[in-house]
């Protein structure tokens, strides 16, 4: 076996003399910081309030010829794309965005406090047509996310009783800015790349929980680059595999892909959230070869800030909290980790495997 | 006084114990010299600052390894290291590496991070998967699973670099 090698590779990683010392210095520099008074920092504080003060003071005043002329210039902030130029605020026409302007956004807490960390800083954006940070209502078929949320919505109004109960869901979506300028501007660090990253991380922990579970048979990995029409899961998921090419497909999951793909209806119905056609997301679909067994992670970069949460219970992993649910035998799980959503489903499990599952996704 | 006078002599003998390994933790973490550096520098000083200090020697070691998992863990996530691309991966690494760059060397630094700590402490250091599962506060199962993974990738490495003898 390689342990000799391995034992034989760490004792090459020690630090040399010189660094011992360097530490060491710094360690006795440390204990001899003094902590910065209290009254000081008001002090510095009120120091710099006062300069800040001066400097906009004398920034807004323009001295001209005549000495007793100190006239104030006030600045005239520019009409925006929404203000015509005596800065008079025209309204959108309904059909644009019709679901913001006839139902209040729901106010529940958001049960994951680590993802507005993109959208605070796409607000601050430059006013545009197309905001970065848009928050709809589920019902709204007005963006072509919205549009699978809006069907899987019908299809659940047609079919079951609770349609009522249904429709109070809901489900505030954050798009994540993807907007060229907007990264530019604001230093937004989402890229594409890291969705597959995060993808890779729970991809990684589904196996594990796979290998525990003694499954072993890989049904299939989507990995959906753009936002689809709607429609059957499968269909809408063979076609995003087979759209980016299977060989591509294969070679940038690792996962064979097999033509048998198929999520049970079972398993879509209780997702929170539409399985596929979501853009920018990878999705995982997991089976025993016997079909008992079965579990599909979801990893998109839309964030969920609010789901029905009576019907989740929240657990928290770490700093992580996590919506969890189950009905009929079949677990849902819900929780946004590094600027991604999560939505797992999984059946024929028990609550302590989902939870060793979670486990490592979350806290890795 | 300062704090490092009153503790001075207990501290530099953990220091002179327990900086190779807390050093090779953050380094294999890391993957840095420098970072390595900061990283093992500031566990000692999260210890000499630590209001409840650590009791018995077990006790001491397994603080210091969570504190440099903690502290590596809190470097990698920092945004800093995002925007920038390390001084040794454009240039050779330490004398030390220089030694030991072998096909080992090479395939644990190629191992996910959450491997590199289990293997190192189950193969170096000599504790149980049980032990290394209650030090990391990780699931038993769960740990033996990921040290399953990490051989499998590690034969897998190997055998890519033509130690098919694994």
């Amino acid at each position: 076996m390689y342990k000799d090698e391995l034992i034989k590779y760490y004792n090459g990683i020690a630090p040399s003399d010189e660094q011992r010392e360097r530490m060491l210095k710094g360690i006795k520099a440390a204990s001899k910081k003094k902590t910065l008074n209290i009254k000081n920092i008001s002090t510095i504080t009120a120091s710099a309030a006062a300069c800040a003060a001066i400097v906009f003071a004398v920034s807004n005043y323009r001295i001209t010829d005549n000495a007793q002329d100190l006239t104030p210039v006030i600045p005239t902030p520019a009409p925006t794309q929404n203000q015509d130029v005596h800065g008079f605020v025209i309204e959108e026409s309904e059909d644009i965005l019709p679901e913001i302007t006839s139902h209040p956004v729901p106010t529940t807490k958001p049960f994951a406090t680590a993802v507005p960390k993109a959208t605070q800083k796409a607000t601050s954006a430059p006013v545009k047509t197309s905001a970065p940070e848009m928050k709809y209502q589920i019902q709204s078929t007005s963006v072509p996310v919205q549009e699978n949320i809006a069907a899987e919505v019908k299809e659940q109004k047609t079919e079951k009783s609770d349609a009522v109960e249904f429709n109070k869901k809901a489900i505030t979506v954050t798009e994540a800015p993807v907007n060229d300028t907007v990264q530019a501007d604001n230093e937004i660090d989402i890229t594409d790349e890291i969705v597959p990253e995060a993808a890779m991380t729970v991809q990684t922990a589904v196996d594990e929980m796979y290998v525990e579970m003694n499954i072993n048979h890989i049904e299939a990995a989507l990995r959906s680059t753009s936002g689809g029409s709607g429609g059957g899961s499968s269909s809408a998921a063979s076609y995003k595999a087979e759209k980016i090419g299977i060989d591509e497909f294969e070679e940038s999951t690792g996962i064979k892909y097999s033509e048998n793909l198929s999520v049970p209806s079972d398993l879509q119905n209780n997702t929170p959230h539409e399985m596929s056609g979501i853009a920018n997301s990878w999705n995982y679909i997991y089976s025993s070869e016997d079909g008992e067994r079965r579990m599909s992670a979801l990893v998109s970069k839309f964030y969920i800030e609010n789901i029905n949460p009576e019907n989740f219970m929240m657990s928290t992993f770490g700093d992580c909290e996590v919506l969890i649910k189950e009905e009929n035998g079949v677990y849902s799980a819900v929780f946004n980790k590094n600027s991604i959503s999560v939505r797992i489903s999984a059946r024929g499990i028990t609550e302590d495997e989902l939870k060793d599952f979670i486990v490592s996704a979350v806290l890795g | 006084m300062d704090k490092y006078s009153l503790w001075s002599n207990e501290l530099e003998r953990i220091y002179e114990q327990y900086i190779d390994m807390v050093y090779r933790i953050c380094y294999m973490l890391l993957m840095s010299c420098a970072e390595a550096e900061d990283a093992a520098q500031n566990v000692f000083i999260k210890l000499m600052n630590a209001k409840n200090k650590p009791t018995g020697e077990e006790h001491l070691k397994a603080w210091l390894i969570v504190s440099a998992k903690n502290e590596c863990k809190n470097i990698l996530k920092h945004w800093w290291r995002s925007k920038r691309v390390a001084l040794e991966d454009i240039k050779e690494q330490g004398e030390y590496m220089k030694e030991s760059e072998n096909e080992v060397s090479r395939s644990v630094s190629q191992l996910p991070e959450k491997y590199r700590l289990p293997v190192y402490l189950y193969y170096y250091e000599g504790y149980s998967t049980d032990e290394i599962a209650k030090i990391l506060d990780v699931n038993a199962s769960t740990l033996r699973t990921r040290m399953v993974q990490a051989r499998k990738m590690l034969k897998l490495i190997l055998e890519k670099e033509g130690l098919g003898n694994v």
